[in-house]
């Protein structure tokens, strides 16, 4: 049994009341994501004695999920939707502004340890196409250019918050 | 004697009738998805602050959004006399408008009008007369989106929700006649393998096992589809009701809802409308005193497509890696931890909730004689309106496309249509001239090699590159496979690398033996995900001959694998060159406003940014299809 050291005790706390064969490995693993950001070795071993499962078990489930990262996440969250509505609006272009100006590939964080550049699956707000999540948040109605913009100031350093919001008044959408 | 349910449809039916007939008016903005992703929530900020501002006798709410996705933020009016109007898109800056139409002022949205949900108001058509709703029989699944709170039990309970279940729990219905009405009404699965649910019910029912689950899949994953979403954030009540329709003709005793982490909101309405009905005894042990018990729980995913093969989401519920398995066994044998179970699809239980409140008659009155029923469907793409809508099987795809507004092109100006889309990366790519031909139904689908699906439908325009998508969707199934088998995950890589070749200027004479070669291995795979791999491939071949050969044959190695997309300077004198340098992320434009402009064309990473700020100072080429029109001078 490994030392009940502080942050162990915190892990169990979050676990609590989830039980082996119960079908509860994704809800312990989303309770970790979302309190920390990131799964940790420790945190895979701790879902593991909760659960009566091996850590091995756990890392496989871990790893085999798209929405769980291993490693501390950046302050910033960027995802690029990857949906055919999106496609045929640029994305790829979109994609490719992205990763020139974060200096790294789609799946990666930015060199500068302040961006996740991860792949965004379509959730079905295809009017907003082409679009990003930044912070979760939909950046909708992308182009390049503004994708290009989007990029520099993150990299700068800017606050997310004041960034990505359409314009008011815009007259996009309306019509018929 | 009165019994538990009329106590709560008394008090559903006061609840219900204070919303729609509220004491002064009421401003209920759309709060799903969609809505929020056009900034609904600022909407709601302004709202709120402009009510308190001018101290205006107006309140809000939410319902869901009535599938004119376009206009979002979609709002309605709510006036005391029960008259609802719905507007869109109501912006922050237009919360103003909205507010003086409420408070009376008539005609100050008028601008901003979309229809009439209920009652009348001068100069504004009933919401059935929008062009957008023309292809539209009755809303039966749909029929409370947009006409109710998603959040309030009341509202379903006074809507006849969970009528049909208490009449069956009453002893008029046994499990052997509830499965029976699913077969009489033929209620086929609306995940897209269209097995009749009566039939699929009857296996669990005949299980050994005493201990039975139950799985709603809803980790709706196909690329461009939301219909399941629509439900569970619209209609949560009327899925909880079906899966516990579905229990008690089955013996389950427990279900799953395994909805994909995508759709955070939707989890929530879920969770709280599954807190709610056990509440009010609805769920859970001993429902409505009549000695049957179920409850249920929502799972959350965690971002993997091929949870959506059943046997891959049984394993992801059961601590396992997302990896389906072969069958036999079938989950009805063996299934969550190895017990028993049945597993349907969000919109097949929800009709099986309807199927019961109205009778198998009914629902076969809508759709054609092999494809009984409405569907819910999701449109998107080159499309001037994008959104959802439930509708008979059997609309011509023509009708559907004037609904929908027409196609587009790649800027959204109106374009011809050049290829139909269906049912997500699984599914098919079908030629535009199909559309003549074309009806909503499994049949007219399979006829030409492709799958209707779930509902999902991606509209793609006249200068969309054909190849490009193939790519996006072998890249998918490659990403997506679980790795079980060699055919699926090495095929869909294979297939990738060819694709990935064949645009980036490498295609050779072969590569399309290449592609029929991994196709037929890739039918062998064990699940789904494999075997319909090389569906849309196939469908390009077989349509899209010629696009791909153009493709081969512009192969060129001084190309060195850039692709046929090029940018250049086209137009030295366009005053905008010099904003399209400074956009550059990789500093491939040179010169200055004097003039000189020039773009390295090495350095380019193609995003297309510049471009986008000066269209005539720089042009995008497509090399294919100038080697084509040197082929054919």
């Amino acid at each position: 049994m490994p030392l009940e050291t502080e942050a162990r005790a915190e892990l169990r706390a979050l676990l609590d009341g989830l039980r082996p064969d119960d079908g509860d490995l994704l809800e312990a693993l989303h309770r970790i994501h979302h309190r920390y950001g990131h799964i940790s070795r420790e945190a895979m071993e701790v879902v593991a004695e909760q659960l009566r499962l091996t850590p091995a078990h756990v890392y496989g489930a871990t790893t085999y999920y798209a929405d769980f990262r291993t490693t501390p996440p950046p302050p910033v969250s960027l995802a690029w939707c990857s949906g055919p509505a999106c496609r045929l609006r640029n994305a790829n272009g979109i994609r490719a502004a992205f990763e020139a100006v974060f200096g790294c590939s789609l799946g990666e964080d930015s060199p500068d340890g302040r961006v996740a550049f991860t792949l965004g699956q379509c959730n079905g707000t295809c009017e907003q196409a082409p679009q990003v999540w930044l912070q979760e948040r939909v950046v909708g109605k992308l182009t390049a250019a503004r994708a290009v913009e989007l990029a520099r100031a993150l990299r700068d350093g800017a606050d997310p918050e004041t960034l990505g919001w359409p314009e008011d008044a815009s007259g996009d959408g309306t019509g018929t | 004697m009165p019994g538990p349910y009329d106590a709560l449809r008394e008090r559903a039916d006061a609840a219900w009738e204070a919303w729609r007939h509220p004491e002064r008016p009421r401003i209920d903005l759309a709060w799903d998805t969609s809505s929020l992703a056009a900034g609904a929530g600022r909407t709601r900020e302004a709202l709120e602050a402009a009510i308190a501002e001018r101290g205006a006798a107006v309140d809000t709410g939410i319902t869901h959004g009535y599938g004119l996705q376009w206009l979002q933020p979609l709002a309605t009016i709510h006036w005391p006399d029960g008259t609802r109007v719905l507007y869109g898109p109501v912006t922050p800056d237009r919360v103003g408008l909205l507010l003086d139409e409420a408070a009376g002022l008539v005609g100050a949205a008028a601008e901003l009008a979309v229809g009439v949900l209920a009652g009348s108001r001068p100069g504004i058509p009933a919401i059935a007369e929008h062009p957008f709703l023309a292809c539209e029989d009755e809303r039966r699944l749909l029929k409370r989106i947009g006409h109710a709170d998603p959040d309030e039990i009341d509202h379903y309970i006074a809507t006849n929700g969970y009528y049909a279940l208490s009449r069956m729990l009453d002893r008029h219905h046994g499990p052997d006649a509830v499965r029976q009405l699913q077969q009489d009404a033929q209620l086929l699965g609306k995940g897209g393998a269209f097995f009749p649910a009566g039939v699929k019910w009857n296996f669990l029912a005949g299980a050994a096992d005493d201990e039975r689950y139950l799985v709603c899949n809803a980790d709706e994953g196909d690329p461009g589809a939301w219909v399941n979403r629509v439900l569970l954030e619209g209609d949560p009540h009327v899925v909880i009701e079906g899966m516990l329709i579905a229990a008690h003709a089955t013996g389950a005793i427990h279900g799953f809802l395994y909805i994909r982490n995508e759709y955070p909101l939707a989890i929530e309405r879920m969770r709280d409308a599954i807190a709610a009905a056990e509440a009010d005894g609805l769920l859970g042990e001993d429902i409505l005193g009549s000695g049957f018990s179920c409850t249920l729980e929502v799972i959350a995913g965690a971002g993997a497509y091929v949870c959506g093969e059943e046997t891959g989401l049984i394993a992801s519920i059961q601590d396992d890696r997302g990896m389906p398995r072969i069958k036999p066994p079938f989950p009805a044998q063996s299934g969550v931890f190895y017990k028993p179970t049945n597993v349907n699809n969000v919109e097949t239980y929800a009709s099986a909730a309807l199927v019961l409140e109205h009778g198998a008659e009914w629902y076969r009155e809508l759709g054609t004689p092999t494809n009984a029923g409405t569907k819910i469907f999701s449109f998107s793409g080159d499309i001037a309106r994008t959104g959802f809508m439930e509708l008979p099987y059997g609309v011509a795809m023509n009708d559907l496309l004037d609904a929908l507004g027409g196609a587009t092109t790649r800027s959204g100006a109106p374009g011809a249509l050049k290829a139909i889309q269906p049912g997500g990366p699984l599914a098919g790519y079908l030629p535009a001239s199909l559309a003549d031909s074309l009806t909503l139904e499994r049949e007219a689908f399979a006829e030409h090699g492709a799958l209707i699906g779930a509902g999902g439908i991606v509209f793609v325009g006249e200068d969309a590159n054909s190849i490009e998508l193939n790519l996006m969707f072998a890249e998918f199934l490659e990403d997506e496979s679980c790795g079980r088998c060699t055919t699926c995950h090495h095929g869909n890589q294979r297939m990738t690398e060819v694709f990935r070749r064949v645009l980036a200027g490498g295609g050779r004479p072969e590569d399309r033996h290449n592609l029929e070669m991994v196709g037929d291995a890739l039918q062998y795979s064990n699940c789904v995900h494999g075997s319909a791999s090389p569906t849309i491939m196939r469908n390009t071949l077989r349509f899209f001959s010629d696009e791909f050969d153009a493709h081969v044959a512009a192969a060129d190695v001084r190309l060195e694998g850039r692709g046929f997309v090029r940018y250049r300077v086209a137009d030295q004198d366009d005053p905008r060159l010099e904003s399209a340098r400074l956009i550059c992320p990789v500093d491939a434009i040179r010169g200055s406003p004097r003039g000189g402009y020039t773009l390295d064309e090495t350095a380019c990473v193609r995003c297309g940014a510049c471009h986008d700020l000066a269209p005539r100072g720089i042009a995008r080429d497509d090399l294919v299809a100038l080697a084509e029109a040197r082929a054919v001078i």
